[in-house]
C-alpha cells in the first residue's frame, strides 16, 4: 500500500500514516490479513521517527482497523471493512471542520453527543 | 487517485517460431530409439543366448553381468520411454523459456546413447551360445558417445533458438504518481507463496527424518534448503526514495537492494513464472531475473545494464508509478 507524508502539512505525521492505511483500506486495495509494514521498516523508508509511525498505527487499533500484536506487526482485523475506514475518514473530516470554527476537543464530542441522542 | 491505478499495457508478444513443434522434436528421439531398439530384438530374438551377456567391465569389455533377454528389453523400454516422456512434459511446460533448447539437446543425446548401446548390447549376443564368450570392445562405446554427441547437436540445431527475453520488452509510457512538492511516499506489500510455504515445510519434513535416520550431513544440507526455502516464501516488497528492497517477512533486513541509479524505468505488467522464468523462487535467466512466486501482476524494472528485474506483487502499476517519480526526483538533483 502507499504511505503519503508531507512535513508541511499542517495535519500531523502520525495521522498522515494513519489516513494512508485508512485510504487503503477504504479503496479495497487492502484486505483483512495483510500485514502492514514493521515500524522501524516504514520510519526509514518514510524518513519519519519510529514513534510517529507508531502513533499513526496505534491510532488504527483505536479505530479497529488494525490488531498490534508482539512479534507479528500491525495486522489489518476483520472488522476493517472499506465502509469502516471511509467512516474513519469521515471522522477525520468532521474533527477538522470542527477546529477549523474554532471548538475545542469537549465541544466536538458534544456535538456528537447531541446527534446520538436524538436518534 | 485513478491516475496511479492505470496500467501499461504490453502489446501481444509474438509466439516463438517452433511452437508445439519443439513438444514432438522432444519426444521424437526416444519414439524413434524405441521402434528401433524393438526393431533389433524382432530381428534377432531366435537367435540370443539366454541369459544375455549385458553388462561389461571397463578394462578389457569382458563380460560380468546377465540380464533374461525379456527383462533386458523390457527394462531398456520403460527406460526410455520414463525418460521421453518427463522430458516431453518438461519442454511443453516451459516450451520456449530460456534453456529449453538444451534440454531438447540433451534429450536426443541420451536417446541415441541409450538406444546404440542397447541395440549393440543385443547385436554382440546374435549367435553366441555361452554369453560368457561376449566381448564389448572399447571402440564400440566410443562409438557410441561420438553418435549421441552427434545426435545432441543435431536436437540443439532442430530446435532453434529459444525466446530472446527482449522479446517481451513491454512498450508504452511509464505512468508517474503525483506528488506534492514536500511530500515524501513510500510503498510497501507483502507477497506470499503457499506453494514455495509447502515446500519449505516439506523439505523441512525430510531433514528431521533423514536426520533421525543417521545422514547428518544430508539433513544438515536440506535443512539448510528449507531455511532459504522458507525465508521466500513471504517477502516484503518496498519502494521508496532509495529504490527497491526486498526483504524475508521472517528477517528485518533485506536481502535484494535495488538502488535508483541502477535502474531507467519501472513498469509492471503480467507475468508468468512458467514461460517468462522457467519456474517459480528466485531466478535468474538470460536478461532477467527476479523474485517471481506467483504468476500475475508484476514490478518490472529496467535496469541500466540493459537487464530486467522482475518482482510478481499486487498492485504492481502504483509502486512502478512511485518507483518512476522517485527516478525523476533523483535526476532533478
Amino acid at each position: 500500500m502507499l504511505f503519503r507524508v508531507d512535513p508541511s502539512s499542517a495535519v500531523p505525521l502520525g495521522d498522515q500514516i494513519a489516513a494512508s492505511v485508512r485510504g487503503a483500506i477504504a479503496d479495497g486495495s487492502v484486505h483483512t490479513g495483510e500485514r502492514l509494514p514493521a515500524a522501524r521498516a516504514l520510519a526509514t523508508s518514510l524518513g519519519v521517527n519510529v514513534h510517529t509511525v507508531l502513533r499513526g498505527y496505534q491510532r488504527l487499533k483505536e479505530e479497529g482497523l488494525i490488531e498490534l500484536r508482539r512479534g507479528r506487526g500491525a495486522v489489518v482485523t476483520g472488522a476493517a471493512s472499506p465502509a469502516r475506514a471511509r467512516l474513519g475518514e469521515v471522522t477525520d473530516q468532521l474533527i477538522v471542520q470542527a477546529r477549523q470554527l474554532g471548538l475545542s476537543d469537549e465541544e466536538i464530542v458534544s456535538v456528537v453527543r447531541v446527534g446520538l441522542t436524538g436518534r | 487517485m485513478p491516475a496511479t491505478k492505470a496500467r501499461t499495457t504490453s502489446p501481444a508478444s509474438p509466439e516463438p517460431p517452433a511452437g508445439p513443434l519443439r513438444n514432438w522434436l522432444a519426444a521424437f528421439p526416444f519414439i524413434a530409439a524405441i521402434a528401433t531398439i524393438a526393431g533389433v530384438y524382432a530381428g534377432v530374438s531366435g537367435r540370443l543366448p539366454e541369459p544375455l551377456g549385458t553388462h561389461f567391465n571397463g578394462t578389457g569389455g569382458h563380460i560380468d553381468g546377465y540380464t533374461s533377454a525379456h527383462g533386458f528389453l523390457t527394462w531398456n523400454l520403460v527406460e526410455l520411454l520414463v525418460l521421453g516422456i518427463v522430458l516431453g512434459v518438461f519442454v511443453y511446460l516451459r516450451r520456449t523459456a530460456p534453456g529449453t533448447r538444451w534440454v531438447i539437446a540433451l534429450g536426443w543425446g541420451l536417446a541415441a546413447a541409450f538406444g546404440y548401446l542397447s541395440c549393440v548390447t543385443l547385436l554382440i549376443n546374435v549367435d553366441v551360445t555361452d554369453a560368457a564368450d561376449v566381448r564389448l570392445p572399447l571402440w564400440r562405446v566410443a562409438v557410441g558417445l561420438a553418435g549421441a554427441l552427434l545426435c545432441g547437436a543435431l536436437g540443439w540445431l532442430l530446435a532453434g533458438p529459444d525466446r530472446r527475453p527482449s522479446d517481451r520488452r513491454p512498450a508504452g509510457h511509464a505512468e508517474r504518481l503525483a506528488l506534492g512538492r514536500g511530500e515524501t511516499a513510500g510503498w510497501s506489500r507483502s507477497v506470499g507463496s503457499p506453494l514455495v510455504a509447502a515446500l519449505a515445510v516439506v523439505t523441512l519434513c525430510a531433514a528431521l527424518v533423514i536426520g533421525f535416520l543417521g545422514d547428518r550431513l544430508v539433513a544438515g544440507s536440506l535443512l539448510v534448503a528449507a531455511v532459504v526455502i522458507g525465508a521466500i516464501a513471504s517477502v516484503r516488497v518496498t519502494v521508496d526514495r532509495r529504490g527497491l528492497a526486498l526483504a524475508s517477512t521472517l528477517v528485518p533486513y533485506p536481502f535484494r537492494r535495488i538502488p535508483l541509479d541502477r535502474v531507467e524505468e519501472a513498469t509492471s505488467r503480467r507475468v508468468d513464472p512458467l514461460t517468462d522464468f522457467g519456474g517459480w523462487g528466485y531466478r535468474t535467466c538470460p536478461g532477467r531475473s527476479g523474485l517471481v512466486l506467483r504468476s500475475g501482476d508484476g514490478l518490472v524494472l529496467r535496469l541500466t545494464n540493459g537487464r530486467e528485474f522482475v518482482v510478481t506483487v499486487d498492485d504492481a502499476a502504483t509502486a512502478a508509478a512511485l518507483f518512476n517519480t522517485c527516478l525523476d526526483r533523483a535526476r532533478e538533483q
